[in-house]
């Protein structure tokens, strides 16, 4: 049987259709995105001039419009993580639109799915979610936001950090625990709906060393009152049942989408490289010959490195596609590729010398975007405890 | 016989150093990176302490390059963007004094150390890693005067100074320098005003284009310079940008150490777990190899010897690839809350990058996948 590492013909002609316009129309935005800390305002004139159709959402099988490919739909989301990011970081916030009503999809009730996760696919909102806090991160066992039933409402009490697009979302869906003495087992999914009296946005947008038009907001939860239905999951009439740790894993099908944060790295490293390579060829003449060669050889040694990257992050979308258990394989591609992108760009930098570094160009930005990719869905750290479980529990049997 | 200790001289200037770094210094850091000013009180305390910009030891300033990279390294400690600025700005002293005529360290550097003027700006890096034998800039006989041809890159701090340092060489391959007026015709700065490139935003670092002609006794040394001195003048410069990074880079990993022993997931320290504390060990093992590495690299040029020459290259790089990785596995240990500016780890991991940039000889180092 004979193997293939690329894409489909079909696929990879989508990509690099998507690839050439983020080039020409996302790139251009940039640096003023950075500098502004927020997309451009008339981003959705610019999505509209896009020339392939690209989904907004990652829940498998729920935009029946997306072309269709013989990779499968997994497959094409990659490869729209890969096009669409090549030109810059900053269109991917817009592209995600969230999270919160995913966690709708997987938690709701069909009643709060056609509430609140329909509508949001169909018009395109923004949701927001929130899990960690400040004493709570990798270890959500920390949770202290909590939630108490008062007759026919919960009222929610705590603050949520790094809640991405949670200023502008419709809505946050936030966890918090309904029994401090089970903790995290109690723990359970609230949607806040904008404009509920408590919930208060404390830091719009947190000021970051990169990602900076992804918003990453700041939320206080006081006194925050919810009617019982907006408890996702179950009967809302019912208090809480203590599922909540069986709720939290539920939220494991989020990190699905690590082998896309990994070709999302990636992809930038390989704009970084790119971009790279043709400025040194312009600049080729002031190289003696000896210089030119270690040049050339550290540039396919940063390609090489990247075709890994890919390999590793397409294997682990490809087991996804193919309904096996990709999960160990998924942490190890997260582990494996933002790191090494995030080397790729220093070293185009250090290539370039000082002005790699200068804002007339953008390595300085995509190597400050790239930073959090090895932290967010998961530290490398956090990969590695998963998939050397995963080794353990096998070697014992 | 191997020897490190100190002297009580040395312990004092590297202790002041420390002091001025968790002062001042690291007190200024987050206003600096965001106006790209440092006030006038901080750089005359700075200027005043005399390993920044230093010059002879009767002058007020450093005896020795081993001396000088500690206070360096020890005032880095306290923000690498600050103290980059003023070592990137300062370099222009110590190779006019050392290689300099008489009448020239007179003309250049009198009133330098008490402020009364500028020093020329010191125009050395140019792209590529390349070393100072191999710099692009050609400092070559014409006429009566001599012509200097090139492009400098990373020129620090030319609001207010009038003359360049710039550092070439001669059609035989030897090192020259010769100091240039900024308004002279064939002088073409690009000055980028602002925050213009991922860190040492105060720095204002320039492209700085050349084609102009000096008189012969623009030439530091004269005709018939010694370009032995020049060239160790230039290495010692050379070592205090990987100096400044080995500071900041220290100091994030004492941060992220703290943090990591402050901050529990998982029922307990996240330094009780090895993912974490290994890696800060492994930070620390280079960055200790690299400071002492840097050293006796600063000893071989204290003494004269030629070795030392040839190994400015591989240390710089060696301590860059330490410093680079120290930050950001500094940022990596705070998680979500390193990638903040309410932290300072960011600001150190910019810092490092930009400083890995001036000297990155591909001879001397190469692209390594993280895993």
């Amino acid at each position: 049987m004979t193997l293939a590492f690329e894409f489909s013909p079909e696929l990879q002609r989508y990509e690099r259709e998507l690839k050439e316009w983020s080039v020409a129309r996302i790139r251009p935005h940039a640096r003023q995105a950075d500098t502004d800390h927020r997309p451009p305002a008339n981003y959705r004139e610019i999505f509209e001039t896009c020339p392939v159709k690209i989904s907004k959402h990652v829940a498998k099988g729920r935009d029946n419009d997306l072309p269709k490919f013989p990779d499968g739909e997994l497959m094409r989301v990659m490869a729209q993580y890969e096009g669409l990011n090549y030109g810059d970081t900053w269109a991917q916030s817009y592209v995600s639109g969230g999270i919160g009503h995913v966690v709708v999809s997987l938690l709701g009730t069909p009643e709060q799915i056609d509430r609140w996760y329909e509508p949001v696919v169909r018009g395109g909102g923004v949701t927001g979610f929130g899990l960690s806090e400040p004493g709570a991160g990798s270890d959500t066992s920390g949770l202290v936001t909590r939630a108490v039933r008062d007759g026919d409402s919960w009222v929610i009490n705590g603050s949520k950090i790094f809640c991405s697009h949670a200023a502008s979302a419709e809505y946050v869906v936030a966890f918090a625990v309904t029994d401090p003495e089970k903790g995290i087992a109690s723990a359970e999914a609230f949607v806040i709906e904008r404009g509920t009296p408590g919930l208060v946005i404390l830091k719009e947008n947190e000021d970051k060393l990169g990602l900076r038009a992804w918003e990453t907001t700041q939320i206080g939860l006081e006194d925050c009152v919810v009617p019982l239905g907006n408890r996702l999951g179950h009967d809302p009439s019912a208090g809480a049942n203590g599922a909540g740790g069986a709720r939290l894993s539920a939220l494991s099908v989020l990190n699905q989408n690590r082998p896309n944060v990994s070709a999302l790295s990636t992809t930038v490293a390989q704009a970084a490289l790119d971009l790279t390579g043709e400025l040194l060829h312009e600049q080729r003449l002031g190289f003696r010959a000896d210089r030119w060669s270690l040049i050339q050889r550290e540039l396919e040694g940063m390609a090489a490195a990247l075709t890994r990257n890919r390999h590793l992050n397409r294997y682990a979308q490809w087991m996804r596609q193919h309904d096996l258990q990709n999960r160990v394989e998924a942490s190890m591609a997260k582990a494996f590729g933002p790191p090494t992108s995030e080397r790729v760009v220093r070293r185009c930098m250090q290539l370039l010398g000082p002005e790699g570094t200068s804002t007339e160009l953008l390595l300085e930005k995509w190597y400050r975007d790239l930073k959090i990719l090895d932290i967010f869905e998961g530290t490398g750290q956090i990969q590695r405890v998963i998939v050397a479980k995963d080794f353990a529990k096998k070697a014992r049997g | 016989m191997f020897v490190l200790s100190s002297s009580t001289e040395d312990q004092l200037i590297a202790e002041t150093a420390r002091r001025l770094a968790l002062g001042p210094v690291d007190q200024a850091a987050r206003e600096v990176d965001r106006t790209g000013v440092i006030a006038e009180g901080l750089w005359r305390r700075l200027r005043d302490f005399g390993f920044t910009a230093p010059v002879a030891e009767h002058l007020g300033g450093t005896p020795n390059a081993v001396t000088q990279l500690r206070a360096v390294e020890n005032l880095a400690y306290g923000d690498p963007g600050i103290v980059g600025t003023a070592v990137l700005a300062g370099g222009s002293t110590l190779i006019i004094d050392a290689a300099g005529t008489g009448e020239q360290r007179n003309r250049w550097l009198a009133g330098v150390a008490d402020g009364a003027r500028p020093a020329p700006a010191p125009a050395l890096y140019e792209r590529h890693g390349l070393p100072p034998e191999e710099y692009g800039t050609t400092i070559t006989a014409e006429g009566d005067g001599w012509r200097v041809r090139g492009t400098k890159y990373a020129v620090a701090l030319l609001d207010g100074v009038t003359e360049l340092l710039v550092v070439g060489v001669d059609p035989r391959g030897g090192l020259r320098a010769a100091v240039v007026g900024l308004d002279r015709e064939g002088v073409d700065t690009k000055r980028v005003s602002g925050t213009s490139h991922i860190a040492l935003s105060a720095a204002r670092l320039s492209r700085v284009h050349l084609d102009v002609l000096v008189a012969a006794d623009d030439l530091l040394g004269g005709v018939d310079a010694d370009a032995r001195s020049l060239a160790f003048a230039v290495a010692r410069t050379r070592l205090l940008a990987p100096a400044v990074a080995l500071g900041g880079a220290n100091r994030a990993r004492e941060y992220a150490t703290k943090y990591a022993t402050e901050r529990i997931a998982f029922g307990r320290p996240i330094f009780d777990f090895q993912g974490i504390s290994f890696t800060l060990v492994d930070d620390q093992m280079r960055l200790d190899a690299a400071r002492l590495g840097l050293l006796s690299v600063a000893n071989g040029l204290d003494q004269g010897r030629e070795k030392a020459l040839a190994d400015v290259g591989r240390i710089v790089n060696e301590t860059h690839a330490a410093a680079t990785e120290a930050t950001r596995n500094a940022i990596q240990v705070l998680g979500g809350h390193g990638f903040l500016t309410d932290h300072p780890t960011e600001l150190w991991y910019r810092a490092a990058a930009l400083l890995s940039t001036l000297d990155a000889d591909p001879y001397f180092a190469s692209f390594a996948p993280a895993v």
